[in-house]
């Protein structure tokens, strides 16, 4: 699922733009898997595959396997298109300092959209 | 070529809500019956330019939508400067009426969208007599939190392209790129305080579970239009809320999203024209 992000996110200028101001690094949790997405001004820097013992990060979004193939699709059902979808109806969870997915939120929503099997 | 020119006109009135005088814009098109829409949160009145530019409703309604004060082209109270926006029940309810008096409309249709489409559950009940149908988009009877209150009060609410990111999700991915963009812009370009104050209402004064029973279906009937891509008034919250009213009707809009009117028009008018094609049949 996380297969060629980095090099989507790198060929994306307006991407870019948008998250200019931000250096973080997130977690997209898989069933059990933990991938850090490390972010640094704008660019997806590097996606490394966990777990880890005592590695920071500010927030993870965790979702079943089965919801996340769902929201990759071009066109999602219902509940599964957004993050807010997805945790609205109890198919994700949204943990940790959730300050930074928000300050930065159309550039994370927009790093979760590369993960869409067109994009 | 000639110029492409829409056949909506824009108009401001000077009207009088709760003691203040606004000057309100409102834009119309069409002729016949009056059918007033009232706009999203964070938004104003070209989410309904569709229908104004829909032949197949201008010929028999008068489509007319204004911009709440605060919002678009209305202006803020004189003073506004000193004061926190926060939306109450009783001033949007005041404020719909009293556009409906003042331009002296009779029996409209009133048709509002996710805060507007909570709104008309309030109306059909308090002012039924003074409407022939109410219409809620993504309305329901009470709120329905799906992110944090604690939000409202933090910075990062006060950007637009913050306000936009929160609602872009409620937008279905099969209506087209451009509608739901441009839906967004709105809320890019309209001002984070107004959002902000139009979720006091959204969020804490919009609480109309006890109104339902009390609507009088022969006098308005009300209609609740919801997309099933909608999880800030999802299907199951407009078929709870019909199950309240007396004689209303839930309509679950396939692949459609929050903002049916705006965000897929095409697709909307399949299912709002059947609607105004039975309100146009009950007759007066």
């Amino acid at each position: 699922m996380l297969a060629g992000l980095v090099e989507k996110a790198r060929r994306n200028a307006n991407l870019q733009r948008l998250g200019r101001n931000c250096t973080a690094e997130f977690v997209i949790g898989i069933d059990d898997a933990r991938h850090h997405v490390v972010i640094r001004d704008g660019l997806v820097a590097e996606v490394l595959e966990g777990p880890f013992k005592m590695r920071p990060y500010s927030f993870s979004i965790t979702a079943p396997a089965a919801s996340w193939a769902e929201f990759c699709k071009p066109k999602p059902a219902p509940g599964f298109n957004d993050v807010f979808a997805m945790t609205s109806y109890g198919h994700a969870l949204l943990e940790g300092d959730s300050a930074v997915f928000l300050a930065h939120l159309r550039f994370f929503k927009d790093i979760l959209a590369l993960l869409r099997e067109d994009a | 070529m000639p110029v492409a020119i829409e056949p909506i006109t824009g108009r401001y009135a000077h009207i009088d809500i709760m003691g203040e005088t606004y000057r309100i814009y409102f834009e119309e098109a069409g002729e016949g019956t009056p059918l007033i829409c009232l706009h999203t949160a964070g938004a104003h009145s070209s989410q309904f330019r569709h229908l104004m530019c829909d032949e197949a409703i201008t010929s028999r309604y008068r489509v007319i939508a204004f911009d709440l004060p605060w919002h678009g082209k209305s202006n803020p109270p004189v003073g506004w400067q000193d004061m926190e926006y926060k939306l109450t029940a009783d001033f949007y309810a005041a404020a719909t009426i009293a556009f409906a008096d003042a331009l002296e409309l009779d029996r409209p249709v009133v048709m509002g969208c996710s805060m507007g489409g909570r709104l008309v559950v309030r109306l059909a009940r308090e002012h039924g007599q003074r409407f022939r149908a109410a219409i809620g988009l993504e309305g329901s009877n009470r709120p329905s939190p799906w992110w944090d209150n604690s939000w409202l009060d933090n910075d990062v609410f006060a950007r637009g392209d913050f306000c936009a990111a929160l609602v872009s999700g409620l937008a279905s991915p099969h209506s087209p790129a451009e509608f739901r963009h441009e839906t967004l812009w709105h809320y890019h370009q309209s001002g984070s305080d107004v959002f902000k104050g139009d979720m006091h209402f959204f969020r804490t004064d919009s609480q109309f579970e006890a109104d339902g029973a009390a609507v009088d279906p022969s006098a308005c009937k009300v209609f609740l239009m919801t997309g099933e891509y909608d999880y800030s008034c999802t299907p199951a919250d407009t078929e709870r809320t019909a199950k309240t009213i007396p004689g209303a009707e839930a309509i679950i809009m396939r692949e459609m999203g929050h903002f049916p009117m705006s965000e897929h028009p095409e697709r909307f008018r399949e299912y709002i024209l059947p609607v105004l094609d039975q309100i146009a049949g009950m007759g007066d």
